[in-house]
């Protein structure tokens, strides 16, 4: 059961993280306090009045957050042969030329190999937008992408359509804990030559080029360095050598493209889109409170055309 | 196709007389022919060519350009098959490797390989490469033609004014479906690069090019160091950064 691989402990590391997800710990604090402030002293009533009108505006969180999340509030690790299903791409209705996402009437597509999707499987799909829609798969099929009248050989699922861009397909028999929430991506806060930085909910997402065709790039929760991996750009015959820059994402650029919460302070699911010369790679990245790895058989690629 | 072509001239897309191209491929008939490169210069090659673009309006009556636009891109178009690889030595070697795996494959092993790219032709890659910067501003058409002329391609960007020059090459970015700017010169272009994906169930054993000693292949294509080796013994390097792409030297 995928449940016995979930491990759950009780946040103890308040200070790394960002304000906005310690929000439920100080609503469970504050109102031990207010208890005991009001038995012990007897402070006035005007006081308790305005400091619960303060809890209640703080803890009532984002419209759409999950209430058990406040209450439980769980701090969720992933055992490393956890389940977390597929990143697939819900297509835009028509082409946008010179975009990366592939057009189609498809709700969802998953390119191959997408192993483990049986055709008939029955999956939730989370799009960017947080909307979630069941779909259902069908064979393997073809799609128009790329030059040349070049075909995509993907799974194929039918349902609702779902915000363009990267879906997350959640395993059948994922943990009723998990409760995913998008967050946002928002502008990055430094766009220079050589370094950028992005904000993704809590996460901090830096690149740092080192020479013309090297760099890093790091995560850091809390605060905290907790992942970083090198960036390489390939030569490849023809391209232009002009050096990395991270004001104009472009190949071998990690870009965020989508994230998910599992649940607040929880595991956070970050996907990656990376250009290469010839196609454009999804690469997820699972994102917990003080580590992160690369989900190397969710990845995606879509071959777009020759170099 | 031809008729599409046909269709697209007959439809007006583009208004006022003109000679247009005197190309006399019959309409959906492939044909051998020597490079339009031959004339500047270069070797010539074989290439497959498809009809003609639609005769657009040239500039006056003794301009036999024929203006960009959406029907130049069935031209020249690239190369799907091993035997499409106009390198000699690299198409042997592409066969070799292709071979050794198939003889290699069990019938477990649901051996799949798929051509995406072989040959490029340079004409193909000119075009691609002007159309997207016309489009983009980065070049101008008075430029592009002067390039394409030096290139022995007979095409006229310039469409008499720039809004309507760059909405035409914009056509043929859109036809091409091209996201980055594309090179001029690849190792497509020069028959020397094959994209295709290779996928098999289980162990796939296999031997380098002349050794009897069998590597354990598993994954695919994209992630076998085993089978990248074994591909390099052939003359058939992987480039890391992109899944289908092998080439003579990895890039």
């Amino acid at each position: 059961m995928a449940t016995s691989r979930l491990r759950t402990r009780q946040p103890a590391r308040s200070r790394q993280l960002p304000r906005s997800l310690e929000t439920p710990l100080r609503c469970a604090e504050g109102n031990r306090h207010t208890e005991g402030a009001r038995r012990a002293a007897g402070r006035g009533r005007a006081w308790i009045a305005l400091c619960a009108a303060w809890l209640a505006a703080a803890c009532a969180g984002p419209a759409s957050a999950p209430l058990h999340n406040a209450a439980r509030n769980p701090e969720e690790t992933i055992a490393p042969d956890q389940p977390l299903g597929w990143i697939g791409i819900a297509p835009r209705a028509t082409p946008d030329p010179g975009d990366w996402m592939p057009a189609g009437p498809q709700a969802v597509i998953v390119p191959l190999p997408a192993e483990g999707i049986a055709a008939g499987a029955s999956l939730s799909a989370i799009d960017t937008a947080g909307r979630v829609t069941r779909v259902t798969a069908g064979a393997p099929s073809k799609l128009p992408y790329g030059c040349d009248q070049h075909q995509l050989d993907v799974v194929a699922l039918a349902g609702d359509r779902s915000a363009p861009g990267p879906v997350w397909l959640l395993p059948p028999a994922a943990p009723a804990s998990w409760q995913p929430r998008p967050l946002a991506i928002d502008a990055p806060v430094v766009v220079a030559e050589a370094n950028r930085r992005d904000t993704v909910g809590p996460l901090v997402l830096d690149l740092t080029r080192s020479d013309a065709a090297h760099g890093t790039f790091a995560i850091a929760r809390g605060g905290r360095t907790i992942y970083t991996a090198p960036i390489a750009r390939e030569a490849m015959e023809g391209a232009p050598v002009d050096p990395l820059d991270f004001r104009h994402p472009g190949i071998a650029i990690p870009v965020p493209a989508a994230a998910w919460s599992l649940s607040a302070r929880g595991p956070i699911l970050l996907v990656l889109r990376v250009a290469s010369y010839e196609g454009t790679h999804l690469t997820p990245i699972l994102v917990e409170a003080d580590r992160a790895r690369e989900l190397t058989a969710m990845a995606a690629y879509l071959y777009s055309c020759a170099f | 196709m031809a008729h599409d072509y046909r269709n697209g001239q007959s439809a007006g897309t583009n208004s006022g007389g003109g000679g247009g191209a005197a190309q006399a491929a019959e309409p959906g008939k492939r044909t051998l022919t020597e490079s339009a490169f031959a004339s500047a210069g270069m070797a010539p090659v074989v290439q497959r060519k498809v009809d003609p673009p639609a005769a657009q309006p040239a500039a006056s009556a003794t301009d036999t350009r024929v203006r960009s636009g959406a029907s130049w891109c069935a031209q020249y178009p690239t190369g799907t098959t091993i035997a499409e690889l106009t390198d000699a030595t690299f198409q042997a070697n592409v066969q070799a490797f292709h071979d050794a795996m198939v003889a290699a494959a069990t019938p477990a092993n649901a051996l799949n390989i798929s051509i995406s790219a072989t040959y490029r032709p340079p004409q193909r890659a000119h075009l691609m490469h002007y159309s997207y910067n016309v489009h983009n501003g980065t070049t101008s058409p008075e430029d592009a033609n002067a390039a394409s002329a030096a290139a022995g391609i007979n095409i006229n960007w310039d469409h008499g004014d720039l809004a309507t020059s760059r909405a035409k090459a914009g056509e043929m970015v859109t036809t091409y479906v091209i996201a980055y700017a594309p090179a001029l010169a690849s190792r497509h272009t020069e028959g020397k690069a094959i994209d295709w994906t290779i996928t098999w169930s289980g162990s796939l054993m296999i031997a380098k090019k002349g050794e009897t000693t069998q590597l354990d292949c598993t994954g695919t294509g994209t992630t076998s160091a085993n089978l990248h080796a074994v591909g390099a013994s052939y003359g058939v390097h992987k480039l890391a950064s992109d899944p289908p792409h092998w080439s003579t030297d990895g890039h």
